[in-house]
């Protein structure tokens, strides 16, 4: 394995046990590699194995098959949380406890000297905008509030690997900034950063190569950039009546709104080729444009169904 | 020693805290105080021997309370963890899953306890009012009680890794007062018994914890001398034997488990 890879995971294949002797294969074969100083996206749907692949990350869950390492080491080791900071799915913490109280246990755990908990539980409540409500109990804040916490205890030590799983679920549009903004700065410093998400418009504007997963597999694997090329339409508007003919091949038709059409292609041949077919059933192009493309479009192609 | 004693440590005080901010002590030690209050009343109007009734209320309460308490502070703990999610954070740190058991184990036992000796001081303040002497067996009675709570909540936690939490306490609490009260039986019943049900009721004698050996509040009661040191002695080594082999089962279980 390359000394640089953080995470390395080798044919990984997590089974459940179900109900009536019955078992779930939550990953199935799943194999991928982290390099330092990235920041991967892993997107895809509802139990498509995005958590489980983490909570193995984690050493909560033991590999069915296969391997997963962190920093060479194996995955869930001590000595691999030693330098791994970790966000839970859906962030809950003691619920009697203050935010403060719980960052200064964390730091603790986190092996931080008692000498310096004060001041950096103080300077992580302030990054994460929970200064003046960090002596209340958790049970009064939010669920952003808590994700906020959840931060706050991953980013903890300045680990040099961030494993975030749905990051920014439940938060509000400024909560997700800030998010962002400790993200980028964590990528800035060369950090790694391994998250997954929902949120398909937060993966496009942090992450610099998605993971694509669908039913414990990876679908695709691409850096962000070759993504959003493919993600690319060339779009024509054109003004008259579409002919009964059938459209070049590489064409689809996304609007008509008399006497205005609107079709898409992927390439400037195609757009030709539709280009020189529309002028010669009479019809008047009116505009060409690209369109950057969605990546929820993209994935929902891709998977075949809606990502939830 | 304080570096690697301080996560547990850490995880211990957290259990300690939620506990006590939950007010889960509170409602036994009140309803345990209005009780041996109530009984210490009927002393004030003169009674006689009601000094053996007051000691004998007292210590069921101290008992009964302290188990319960024990029993379901202890059952919910990983169960709860596991549930809420709660472990995730603590776990995504650097400690291993034996001193996050560990931490757990200290915080509910040294919970039960507390309570066990707030129960102790209140009747021993009760008695003090009343005039009514205790001599060293109080003490001995105050430490086995302590001990048997490192003994309960090692065998609590260990199942509740097992069973439901409902299951738990049910077993737990079934167990805990069923030892307390039926143990002797056994012995009664043995010289009536042969074949299988002499052999069975022998090996249930011997692999039972006996709970009924840490309870010495009928000495108390009665006004015994305080016990030998070496009885007190082979009490201490038999419930570190027992909590022992249930922590080992309960950790073992825990790093084991996917969570």
């Amino acid at each position: 394995m390359d000394t640089k890879s953080v995470i390395g995971i080798s044919d990984l294949t997590v089974v459940y046990k179900a109900a009536r002797g019955k078992s779930i294969e939550a990953v199935s074969g799943l194999t991928l590699e982290v390099e330092e100083g990235e920041v991967v996206g892993f997107v895809g749907p509802n139990g498509a194995g995005k958590t489980t692949t983490i909570k193995v990350l984690m050493g909560f869950l033991f590999p069915t098959k296969g391997k997963a390492s962190v920093f060479g080491l194996e995955a869930g080791s001590v000595e691999a949380r030693r330098r791994t900071g970790f966000l839970p799915e859906v962030a809950v913490y003691y619920p009697f406890l203050t935010a403060r109280e719980t960052l200064a246990s964390y730091a603790t755990l986190q092996e931080i000297p008692a000498s310096d908990h004060d001041r950096i539980v103080s300077q992580l409540i302030e990054k994460v905008g929970l200064a003046g409500r960090d002596r209340e109990p958790l049970r009064n804040f939010s669920k952003g509030m808590l994700q906020r916490v959840g931060l706050a205890q991953a980013i903890m030590g300045d680990p040099d690997l961030l494993i975030l799983d749905e990051v920014t679920s439940g938060l509000d549009p400024v909560a997700r900034r800030d998010v962002r903004e400790i993200l980028l700065e964590f990528k800035s410093r060369g950090k790694t950063v391994f998250f997954s998400s929902h949120e398909l418009s937060e993966v496009t504007l942090v992450c610099d190569r998605v993971i694509l997963l669908d039913e414990g597999k990876v679908l695709e694997e691409r850096a962000l950039d070759e993504l959003r090329k493919s993600m690319r339409k060339l779009v024509t508007v054109a003004k008259g009546t579409l002919p009964a003919s059938a459209l070049p091949d590489g064409v689809t038709l996304r609007s008509v709104n008399e006497p205005y059409v609107t079709l898409v292609t992927n390439t400037e041949s195609a757009q030709e080729e539709l280009r020189k077919q529309l002028q010669a059933s009479g019809l008047e192009i009116v505009e060409t444009f690209q369109d950057s493309g969605s990546l929820e479009d993209y994935f929902v192609n891709t998977i075949g169904h809606k990502v939830t | 020693m304080w570096k690697n004693i301080r996560k547990p440590v850490t995880i211990a005080r957290v259990t300690v805290l939620e506990s006590i901010r939950r007010k889960d002590p509170y409602v036994v030690l009140i309803l345990g105080a209005a009780m041996v209050l109530g009984a210490g009343l009927f002393s004030r109007f003169g009674v006689e021997g009601l000094e053996k009734f007051v000691k004998d209320v007292g210590f069921t309460v101290t008992t009964v309370f302290s188990i319960v308490i024990c029993v379901v502070a202890t059952a919910r703990q990983l169960p709860a963890e596991i549930q809420n999610r709660t472990l995730y954070p603590s776990l995504g740190k650097p400690i291993s899953r034996t001193s996050f058991y560990f931490g757990k184990y200290l915080g509910v036992s040294l919970m039960s306890c507390a309570v066990v000796v707030a129960f102790f001081v209140l009747l021993r303040v009760l008695l003090l009012v009343f005039g009514i002497p205790v001599g060293g067996v109080f003490y001995q009675a105050l430490y086995l009680r302590v001990l048997s709570m490192w003994f309960i909540a090692a065998g609590v936690l260990c199942l509740s890794l097992f069973l439901t939490h409902a299951a738990n306490v049910t077993i737990s609490l079934l167990a805990c007062m069923g030892m307390q009260l039926f143990a002797h039986s056994i012995l009664y019943i043995h010289d009536e018994l042969t074949g299988v049900s002499l052999r069975l009721a022998e090996a249930l004698y011997w692999m039972a914890p006996h709970l009924e050996l840490f309870d010495l509040s009928k000495k108390v009661i009665h006004g015994w001398p305080p016990i030998p040191m070496w009885v007190l002695g082979g009490m201490t080594l038999y419930g570190i034997v027992y909590a022992a082999v249930f922590f080992a089962v309960g950790c073992v279980r825990f790093r084991r488990m996917a969570l």
